[in-house]
C-alpha cells in the first residue's frame, strides 16, 4: 500500500517537473552575479508581463518534401494557442503542379460560444500534401513549386490573430530545402544561452552541490559497497582501486545524466502551463516540502520493494571487474538514498523549468561527478581515507534544507513585497545561526572548529539583523538593507539623466542636441548590474568629469511595456543594462556600446574610446 | 506507527499539490481579461482614415475627434471579439450622453460585416476597414497584430489606455470614469 502511494508521489513530482514555463531570453553580458541571478529568475518568471506572442512566434510553419510527390507542412503551435482547422488553406502558384489531396490530422473539438463546435489544433501537427504532376518536365524552371499557406488562430487568453499568409518556394528536383519567402529564420535562443559563459557557473554549482551531497549521512551505505569493490579486487594497487572507483562514479554519472536529459525533455514536452503566480507558488511549495524532508520530518525514497530488488541485482555483479563495477554504479544511483532524493528532485524540477536537454544532461553529470569525488579519493588512497561519520553529516543535511527554503523564497520573491522578503531572508539567516549556537556560551575548552562555526553564526546573525532593520526602514533590496537609513548628504547626487519613455522621445532628444555626444542608459529597478553601475561607477568623480559634456538620457524599462520594448528592440537589446552612444548626427556610434557592468577603470576607457571615435 | 502517519500526511500533501496543478491549468486556459497598457502612438493616421458603414457610406474618423472614443478593432472570424461586443453595446448606451463614443472597426470587408450585423445588430457604429484595418490598429499601437484590440482616446486626441485582448464593460469603466470626472465642468 505504502509503496503504491510512494509511486503516486513520484508521479506527481514528475508532473510538477513538467509544469514548466517557457525559457525566457538570456540577457547577454551583464555583470556576472546579476546575470546569473536574473537568468535563474527568468527561468521562473517571464520578463514579458502580458505574454502576448507576436503571430510569427505563436504559429510557425515549415514545408518540405518528404517524397517526390509529397510535401509535409509542419505547424508548430505555441502553448495556449490554437489554429482553426477549417481556416487552413494551401494554394499552389505554378501551372505545372497541382494538388492531389491534402490530409490534415483530426484536431480537438472546441466549444466556441459564437461558432458552436469547431475543430481546432492546440498542438504541433503535420499536414500532408500530395502533388499531382500535371506535366512531368525536365525543364529546371518547372521544378520550382511555389506554395502559399493561409491559416488563422487565436490564443486561449481571448485574443485572435488575423489570417497569416506565408509563401514557400520548393525545388522538386532537390527535395530537401525549402526557402521561406519574406521572413527571416529565427534564432534558437537556447543555443545562445549555452554559448554564454554562465553555463559554466551552473555546471560548477551542480558540481559543488554533488560534492556536498556526498557528505550527507547517506554516504554511509555507499561505504560498504565501495569497500566491497576494493576488497573484491584481487590486485590491490592504488591505480587499480582508483580505476574501480572511477568506473563506479562514471556508472552513477550515466544514470544521473539520463535523469537530467529526461527532466529537460519532459519540461520541453509539457510546457503547456504558463508562468503565473500559481505555478510559481506550486514550485516554491515543492521546494518547501523537499526542505522539510531534509530536516527529518519525513523521508522521500523509492518504494522499498523496488529498492531491495535493485540492491540485489547490483550485488549479483562481481566486484573487481571494471565493467561489473560500472554496472553497479548505474544501479547504485537508482537506489536513491533518502537524503539524495529530495535535493535531486529539486535539481530535476529546476532542469525541467529550463527545458534544456543539454543543460540538464551536463548539470546532472557534473552533480554525479561531484558526488563521486569522495569515492575517488577513497579509491585513490585504496581505502585509507574514509570519512568519519558524525553529527556534522546531519548538519550538512540540514544545510540542504535551508538552501532549499532559500530557493523557495527566491522563486516567489517577485510575488511578495520587499519588506516581507527581507524578513524571510532574515529568518533564514537568524534561525540557523541560533541552531549553530550563536547565542550560546562556549565552554572554555571549546575546540577551534566550534569557535570558527560560532563566528560564522554570529556573522549570519548580524546579517539577519540588518535585514530586519532594512525591512523596517523600507529598504528596496536585500542587497542594500540599510539604504533607508542613509543620511542624505552621504549620498552623491544622481547623474542628471533625462528620462525618455519611447522612441519618439528619444528621436526628439537626439534632434534637440545636435553636435553633442549623447549617452542613452537602459535602466530597470530589478537590474542589479544597473544599480551597481549607478552606485559604484557613475558616482566616481573621474567619470562625472568625463560625462560633463555628454547629454545623458535614461530609459527606465522597469515596466517593460510596449514603449520600453520598442526601445529595446530598436537596439537589439533583451533588457538592461545597456549603454548606447550617439554622435552629433543622432547616429549610434558603432562598436561603442557598453553592455553589462563596468567598473570605474573600464567605463573610463569606454568613454575615452567613444570620444576618440567621435572625433 | 507515527512514521507511517507522517508518510500518509505527506502523500495527502502531494495529492493536494497535484489538484492545485490541475486547477492552475484550468485557470490558465480560461480567457482572461486584458490588462490596460499604455502605448505610445499617434492618433493622426486614425483620424485621417475613413471607413465604410453599414449603409455603404464613407464615414471619416475625424467627425468623432474631440469626444472620448472607445475604438474596438474586431473581426467576424474572431470569437473573443464577438463575445465582448454586447458589453461594448451596454457601455455605449450608458455613456453616450456623457460624450463617449464606441466605434467598432472591423477587419472584414463591408459585405461580411453587414452579414454579421443583420444577425447581431449593435447600437454603436460598426465600420468596415477591410484590409487597411490591421495597419490602422498598428498605427494606434497594436504592435502585436491581434484582435480584439481596444483603444481609449481622450478628448485631446491622445491615447489614454489600450487593451490587447478580451475586455469587459467594468474594465473599460475603470479608465473611462476618471476621464469623465476630469472633463466635467467643476460643480459651482
Amino acid at each position: 500500500m505504502i509503496s503504491a502511494l510512494h509511486r503516486f508521489f513520484l508521479l506527481s513530482l514528475l508532473i510538477l517537473t513538467g509544469l514548466s514555463p517557457a525559457m525566457a531570453l538570456a540577457q547577454p553580458g551583464t555583470s556576472q552575479l546579476s546575470d546569473f541571478i536574473n537568468k535563474g529568475r527568468s527561468v521562473f518568471v517571464d520578463s514579458n508581463e502580458d505574454n502576448i506572442l507576436p503571430p510569427e512566434q505563436a504559429f510557425k510553419l515549415s514545408v518540405e518534401f518528404i517524397a517526390a510527390d509529397t510535401l509535409q507542412a509542419d505547424f508548430q503551435i505555441a502553448p495556449g494557442h490554437y489554429l482553426y482547422k477549417d481556416k487552413i488553406k494551401f494554394t499552389i502558384e505554378s501551372d505545372h503542379h497541382q494538388f492531389g489531396s491534402i490530409t490534415l490530422p483530426s484536431g480537438d473539438w472546441k466549444e466556441d460560444p459564437t461558432f458552436g463546435k469547431t475543430e481546432v489544433f492546440h498542438h504541433d501537427f503535420a499536414a500532408l500534401i500530395k502533388l499531382a504532376l500535371a506535366s512531368p518536365n525536365d525543364d529546371k524552371t518547372h521544378n520550382i513549386i511555389k506554395i502559399s499557406a493561409t491559416y488563422q488562430g487565436c490564443s486561449e487568453k481571448g485574443l485572435c490573430y488575423p489570417p497569416i499568409n506565408k509563401t514557400f518556394e520548393l525545388d522538386a528536383a532537390h527535395p530537401t530545402t525549402s526557402i521561406l519567402i519574406g521572413s527571416p529564420a529565427e534564432q534558437d535562443e537556447s543555443t545562445k544561452l549555452l554559448a554564454s559563459g554562465n553555463m559554466w557557473l551552473i555546471i560548477l554549482g551542480f558540481f559543488g552541490f554533488g560534492l556536498l551531497l556526498s557528505l550527507t549521512p547517506c554516504v554511509l551505505p555507499m561505504i560498504p559497497i565501495l569497500s566491497a569493490i576494493i576488497v573484491g579486487s584481487k590486485h590491490t594497487g592504488r591505480l587499480h582501486s582508483f580505476n574501480l572507483s572511477l568506473a563506479y562514479t562514471l556508472g552513477m554519472a550515466l544514470s544521473y545524466t539520463a535523469a537530467g536529459v529526461a527532466a529537460g525533455l519532459s519540461g520541453q514536452l509539457l510546457s503547456a502551463a504558463l508562468q503565473n503566480a500559481w505555478v510559481l507558488g506550486a514550485s516554491a511549495l515543492v521546494f518547501i516540502l523537499l526542505a522539510l524532508s531534509m530536516f527529518g520530518f519525513y523521508e522521500i525514497r523509492l518504494p522499498a520493494s523496488l529498492e531491495t530488488r535493485m540492491m540485489q541485482t547490483s550485488q549479483r555483479f562481481k566486484g573487481g571487474h571494471l565493467l561489473g563495477v560500472f554496472a553497479m554504479g548505474v544501479l547504485g544511483a537508482l537506489i536513491v538514498s533518502p537524503c539524495v532524493a529530495a535535493p535531486l528532485a529539486g535539481a530535476l524540477v529546476y532542469i525541467g523549468q529550463t527545458q534544456d536537454i543539454v543543460l540538464g544532461g551536463t548539470a546532472l553529470f557534473a552533480l554525479s561527478i561531484g558526488m563521486g569525488v569522495p569515492l575517488l579519493l577513497i579509491g585513490a588512497s585504496a581505502g585509507a581515507i574514509l570519512p568519519k561519520a558524525g553529527p556534522w553529516m546531519s548538519a550538512v543535511r540540514q544545510l540542504f534544507g535551508v538552501i532549499m527554503l532559500a530557493v523557495a523564497v527566491w522563486i516567489v520573491s517577485p510575488l511578495i513585497p520587499t519588506s516581507l522578503q527581507l524578513l524571510i531572508w532574515a529568518a533564514l539567516l537568524i534561525v540557523p545561526a541560533i541552531f549553530m549556537r550563536a547565542l550560546d556560551r562556549l565552554p572554555d575548552t571549546a575546540s577551534g572548529w566550534t569557535r570558527f562555526w560560532k563566528g560564522i553564526a554570529i556573522i549570519m546573525l548580524l546579517l539577519g539583523t540588518t535585514l530586519v532593520i532594512g525591512a523596517a526602514s523600507g529598504a528596496k533590496s536585500a542587497l542594500h538593507p540599510l539604504e533607508g537609513l542613509r543620511i542624505a548628504p552621504d549620498r552623491v547626487a544622481a547623474l542628471p539623466f533625462q528620462r525618455i519613455k519611447d522612441l519618439a522621445a528619444l528621436d526628439h532628444q537626439l534632434q534637440q542636441h545636435p553636435d553633442t555626444l549623447v549617452m542613452l542608459d537602459f535602466y530597470a529597478d530589478w537590474c542589479v548590474a544597473c544599480k551597481e553601475m549607478e552606485q559604484f561607477t557613475f558616482s566616481d568623480p573621474k567619470i562625472r568629469a568625463r560625462l560633463d559634456n555628454i547629454v545623458l538620457l535614461q530609459a527606465d524599462v522597469t515596466k517593460n511595456d510596449t514603449g520600453d520594448q520598442a526601445l529595446l528592440k530598436r537596439f537589439g537589446l533583451y533588457g538592461p543594462p545597456g549603454i548606447i552612444f550617439f554622435n552629433g548626427k543622432g547616429e549610434e556610434i558603432r562598436h561603442a556600446r557598453v553592455i553589462g557592468y563596468q567598473n570605474v577603470g573600464q567605463f573610463e576607457q569606454s568613454l575615452v574610446k567613444v570620444q576618440h571615435r567621435n572625433d | 506507527m507515527t512514521k507511517r502517519l507522517d508518510k500518509k500526511h505527506f502523500v495527502y500533501l502531494a495529492l493536494g499539490l497535484m489538484a492545485a496543478g490541475i486547477l492552475v491549468q484550468n485557470f490558465v486556459t480560461k480567457p482572461s481579461l486584458a490588462p490596460p497598457v499604455t502605448v505610445y502612438a499617434s492618433t493622426a493616421p486614425f483620424f485621417q482614415a475613413s471607413f465604410t458603414d453599414l449603409n455603404n457610406a464613407q464615414q471619416s474618423a475625424s467627425q468623432w475627434q474631440g469626444k472620448i472614443l472607445v475604438v474596438n478593432f474586431w473581426a467576424t472570424w474572431c470569437a473573443p471579439c464577438r463575445e465582448e461586443m454586447p458589453e461594448l453595446a451596454e457601455l455605449h448606451a450608458q455613456y453616450q450622453a456623457q460624450g463617449v463614443e464606441v466605434l467598432g472597426i472591423s477587419l472584414d470587408n463591408a459585405e461580411k460585416m453587414r452579414g454579421f450585423a443583420v444577425k447581431t445588430p449593435m447600437n454603436y457604429p460598426l465600420l468596415a476597414a477591410d484590409s487597411e484595418g490591421m495597419a490602422i490598429s498598428a498605427s494606434l499601437g497594436n504592435d502585436k497584430g491581434v484582435v480584439p484590440y481596444t483603444v481609449i482616446i481622450g478628448t485631446d486626441g491622445k491615447i489614454v489606455k489600450s487593451y490587447f485582448g478580451r475586455i469587459s464593460k467594468a474594465l473599460l469603466e475603470e479608465t473611462l470614469q476618471p476621464l469623465l470626472a476630469q472633463s466635467l465642468p467643476p460643480a459651482s
